[in-house]
């Protein structure tokens, strides 16, 4: 039974090392690290293969961690976050009906759970961590960074201007509303569409729109005295 | 700049998701002469310089990486609540039986199905019988069927790949399990170079 029912293919070829399963054991040669693609990975850890998942894990922790550390301005919240996506994904991914739409889906748990942290924090004041621990972490490695700068071929005045511009937006950020902030991050730095945000954060495309333009001129305008 | 209910409006009225969707191409006759679009245009520019920047840094920064304990605990509670499935027993020995699990045999079809070039094995299905989906009982070591969803190379010819692979699955598992195939269906899903 060959069918040919041909869709669309993932975008992304990850790499993972072919394995035997446990009964596969006494010095066989395995084949070498081949190149999936991203489907092949995704439906792989839908059937509950450890090496696709571990692929998914190096794939899109970063970037999580990354989305998760500028929604909350926290390390350790953020590395929580990172934890609990995907150990909620590897529950939730035989339920994924189209693995095409895995990246978006890991989005919008790891953003929901950004939201919601934000939210406790709101109801419990008396738990958020000190704003200037991460800020000052942030500007010890932004300084170490600099300082490491003239020994590259960058003109060091310019250096010390970008980084200071980036720290003020990282800064700036913390003031936007968090709904808009989730919006503004999706779009400008981890490149999804209008209409994905849309579907991510469950909110009509319009509403999006108006979320990321008034986050646009809520840092636009606080980086008016950076110019 | 002003602000309505919906999304910001300068203050000639224009949208300020519209002068952000321009950024990148030059001036129009309208914002050549309007003061707020010129402002609003240098601010915007300035954000999207910045953010760029802080886009490129951020991918490359070792810092903005999650421990490597997160990754450990991640799969420790994958390891714990893996979904094994149903088991086949392959042979009664006087100290007991042996068995493998369907996903130990998933795993295995996967590993034959590398062996083969162009073929990606993706989704792959035990059953005992045909017509008959997979429960909780134990698997007939007599009567074992799978289905194989794979993405191939667009490079390959369908019909001597698949040929192979059948025949390349059934030697393999074959020779690790003792377990004889009696029914191996492929399905050719997706063709993962295009």
């Amino acid at each position: 039974m060959d069918h040919a029912n041909i869709s669309n293919p993932g975008d992304h070829e990850m790499s993972i090392a072919a394995r035997g399963s446990t009964a596969h054991q006494g010095g066989d040669e395995l084949p070498p690290t081949i190149s999936l693609d991203e489907v092949t990975i995704i439906v792989r850890a839908q059937d509950g293969d450890l090496d696709a998942f571990d692929t998914l894990i190096t794939t899109y922790q970063g970037s999580i961690f990354r989305l998760a550390y500028r929604m909350l301005n926290d390390r350790t919240e953020a590395e929580d976050i990172v934890q609990e996506t995907f150990i909620a994904a590897w529950r939730s991914l035989p339920k994924l009906s189209t693995p095409q739409l895995f990246r978006p889906w890991l989005y919008r748990t790891a953003t929901n759970k950004c939201l919601d942290t934000l939210r406790q924090r709101q109801r419990r004041p008396t738990t958020v961590l000190a704003p200037t621990d991460l800020a000052e972490h942030q500007h010890d490695r932004d300084d170490a960074r600099t300082a490491a700068a003239p020994a590259q071929s960058v003109d060091p005045a310019a250096a010390v201007e970008a980084e200071a511009q980036m720290r003020a937006l990282a800064d700036l950020l913390e003031t936007v509303p968090p709904e808009s902030k989730a919006c503004w991050l999706l779009r400008e730095v981890h490149d999804f569409s209008y209409s994905e945000i849309a579907q991510m954060m469950q909110l009509p495309p319009s509403t999006v729109r108006g979320r990321i333009a008034r986050a646009k001129r809520l840092l636009a305008e606080g980086m008016e005295s950076w110019r | 700049m002003a602000l309505n209910d919906d999304t910001p409006r300068l203050g000639c009225g224009r949208n300020l998701d519209d002068l952000w969707a321009s950024i990148d191409e030059p001036p129009n006759a309208h914002e050549q002469g309007c003061s707020d679009c010129q402002h609003a245009r240098t601010a915007l520019f300035n954000l999207a310089t910045v953010t760029e920047a802080m886009k490129e840094r951020d991918l490359t920064d070792p810092d903005l990486q999650p421990a490597g304990r997160i990754r450990e605990a991640i799969m420790m509670v994958a390891r714990a609540e893996i979904r094994r499935s149903r088991r086949t027993a392959l042979r009664e020995t006087p100290h007991g039986s042996i068995e493998i699990s369907e996903q130990a045999l998933n795993s295995l079809i996967r590993f034959a199905a590398s062996t083969v070039p162009g073929v990606h094995a993706r989704r792959c299905t035990i059953s005992t019988a045909e017509g008959k989906p997979a429960g909780t009982d134990t698997v007939d070591l007599s009567d074992v069927r799978m289905s194989l969803h794979v993405a191939l190379s667009s490079t390959v010819s369908i019909p001597p790949t698949m040929a192979v692979l059948r025949e390349r699955i059934g030697t393999i598992v074959h020779a690790q399990t003792a377990i004889t195939m009696q029914q191996i269906d492929v399905v050719v899903e997706d063709l993962y170079d295009l």
